[in-house]
């Protein structure tokens, strides 16, 4: 039992992780990652709309009909971030101006619309929410990574803290977004291969060790 | 009949499923959006907070309504003073300021926080930017740029009647009256002009003994 | 009149591109960019329903801030996208099925395509608070006519985006890389590249005179 919320939990955060696996979600990815401090604020925002959306739909996914589950679950998630919107706009105003256009895009984050569709709509609550909890600290994790490295290369500070007295400010517009986003893909990919496949040795030596020992 | 089929159907409890949920969206966003609901003092007092430390209920609002807004001219580009309010003693200002003439024919909006004794402005204490209108390099106008406005070097330029500029417009002016800040960007040039339209208000209406 | 509209054109499709400097609409531009005829297809889809969203959402925004419930804004706007695109396949399939076969595929994939609810909340203003105040981009003022405009240009400036794009990747899939690159890491350093080439567009300044 445990270990089915663990499982779900580990692919929201590595093996579908939805930035660097599925790359889905990408306008904010790109767009509000030029600082750490923004990237995690929107991942955050993504954690809390996620989270919520997944729970609601769950639990009604019996109630509503099939035929208009869409534009239900957008009508559910368009709420949630309207709420959002308006509580970041009386407590965190510098968040909210700096999200700009892309606090009301949340909406169209297919992230949250496609575990809206592919596990909320077919699971139980507790699950739902695990699933949209590690999904969501999956897309807080790989935004925070492209936030760190574009705000240290382009301007030698990390969550606003100056380190070094360098900067590319190229890094900090978009076309540097692209290429960092496109070599931290390469790099995940890279290294969760490389792992998946000493894991897969590492298990047909103990069955081929089993085997023997039967032998 | 007909009407107890449809209500029966399949399509009637989409209907009703889905005006439930709009409604009750509805409702919790319309008690939400009282319960979060920013009013324009409160908006005020936030711009405020950034750039003066002291009580700002203590300060005395100059500009009431839009015909107190005056423009002043400096360069080629125009500075709109929106805002201005002094403290009691009347030393300290703080002007809210839109500079023209920005890249793509946008504007930058600032607040300037200067100390003016004995009717002369002596000194810009700090700037921060307020809102913009499309100036998409605004990024590189950081604090670090806006504290060249209220640095030692200048002190002389600001107290001595001198003005901003990004471009050297005048060959006759001397660098004691223009100082050159930053590259020749059109974002800069919003900038210089509502940081001189701020010195020049205050130092037209601390003459005047407000 | 023709300077403005030249600006709003140059800094919707060009300058700030919707997909290249604002990154909006990036999904459907890695996604639908394989192969060029299916680029075409869903850059000349997004134009028409950005156009449409914008005629529509332009006066649902002004009723809203009229009726003073402008909380409900994301969730009509998203609505009204929504349904136009449900629309516009119906009417397509009726009128021209040769049209629909080019098109009509990509049409359901659009009401998540950030880029069109971008440009609705762009043109309405809908993010700047307070009292109804149209957008100022390119030194001009957003009213319902520029507003439409603006969204066309900026279908026009996906379209060729996308059409850029999927050029390139027609010969890139010819390449031999390593696998870690292969698909989107390498797409993204193209799309880079792109980019810095668009970014020269906005070195003109647009109607900001000298």
């Amino acid at each position: 039992m445990k270990n089915k919320y663990g499982k779900i939990a580990l692919d929201g955060l590595l093996f579908n992780n939805p930035t660097f696996m599925l790359v889905l979600g990408t306008c904010p990815t790109l767009a509000m990652t030029s600082n750490a401090t923004d990237a995690f604020g929107m991942g955050v925002s993504v954690i809390f709309v996620l989270t919520l959306s997944n729970i609601i739909i769950s639990a009604l996914r019996k109630l509503i009909p099939s035929t208009v589950r869409i534009p239900a679950y957008i009508v559910v998630i368009a709420t949630l971030v309207t709420l959002l919107k308006l509580f970041l706009n009386k407590f965190l105003p510098d968040l909210y101006s700096a999200m700009g256009t892309f606090l009301p895009l949340i909406v169209v984050n297919c992230i949250i619309l496609g575990r809206a569709e592919a596990f909320a709509s077919k699971n139980g609550v507790l699950e739902s929410a695990v699933d949209g909890l590690s999904t969501g600290a999956g897309f807080t994790g790989a935004l925070v990574i492209m936030g760190v490295i574009r705000e240290f290369v382009g301007s030698g500070s990390i969550f606003g803290l100056q380190i070094m007295d360098f900067g590319i400010p190229f890094f900090t517009m978009p076309m540097g977004a692209f290429i960092v986003y496109g070599l931290c893909i390469a790099v995940f990919v890279f290294v969760l291969d490389n792992v998946q496949r000493a894991q897969r040795i590492r298990k047909t030596r103990l069955l081929h060790g089993a085997e023997l020992k039967e032998d | 009949m007909k009407l107890k089929d449809f209500l029966r159907s399949n399509s009637f409890k989409c209907i009703v499923v889905l005006l439930v949920i709009a409604l009750v969206c509805g409702a919790v966003l319309a008690f939400c959006n009282d319960l979060f609901y920013v009013s324009d003092e409160e908006m005020f007092a936030r711009s405020i907070v950034k750039i003066y430390d002291g009580d700002a209920s203590e300060l005395t609002d100059l500009i009431e309504s839009e015909d107190d807004q005056v423009t002043y001219t400096s360069y080629n580009a125009q500075a709109v003073i929106l805002d201005a309010l002094v403290a009691a003693d009347g030393e300290t200002w703080l002007v809210q300021s839109r500079g023209t003439g920005g890249y793509q024919n946008g504007t930058v909006t600032i607040w300037v926080n200067m100390t003016a004794e004995g009717g002369a402005l002596t000194a810009i204490n700090k700037v921060i930017v307020d809102s913009n209108d499309g100036q998409t390099l605004i990024n590189s106008f950081d604090d670090d740029f806006l504290a060249t406005y209220s640095s030692e070097e200048y002190a002389d330029v600001v107290s001595g009647g001198g003005h901003f500029t990004n471009q050297r417009m005048t060959s006759d002016s001397t660098p004691e009256t223009e100082v050159v800040v930053s590259g020749a960007t059109y974002t800069s040039r919003a900038i210089n002009a509502a940081v001189n339209g701020a010195m020049d208000y205050v130092r037209e209406r601390a003459g005047e003994g407000v | 009149m023709l300077s403005m509209i030249i600006s709003v054109v140059i800094s919707a499709a060009l300058a700030n591109n919707f997909v290249l400097a604002q990154t909006y609409g990036i999904c459907p531009f890695l996604g639908v960019s394989k192969k060029t005829s299916s680029a075409v297809g869903m850059g000349a889809a997004v134009t028409v329903v950005m156009v449409v969203a914008t005629m529509i959402t332009y006066p649902i925004y002004m009723l809203l801030v009229a009726l003073d419930i402008r909380f409900l804004e994301i969730l009509v706007f998203i609505f009204v996208i929504a349904a136009i695109v449900q629309m516009i396949e119906k009417i397509i399939k009726k009128i021209s099925p040769p049209l629909y076969n080019a098109m009509g595929i990509y049409l359901p994939l659009i009401t998540t395509n950030c880029a069109v609810l971008a440009v609705c909340e762009i043109t309405s203003n809908a993010l700047v608070s307070g009292t109804w105040e149209p957008a100022i981009i390119a030194g001009v003022e957003m009213n319902f006519g520029f507003s439409v405009l603006y969204a066309f240009a900026g279908g026009l400036g996906f379209t060729l985006a996308m059409v850029i794009m999927s050029g390139m990747r027609e010969k890139i899939n010819h390449l031999s890389l390593p696998k870690a690159l292969q698909g989107f890491p390498i797409t993204m350093v193209t799309a880079a590249f792109i980019a810095m080439a668009f970014y020269v567009f906005t070195m003109i300044n647009l109607g900001g005179g000298a």
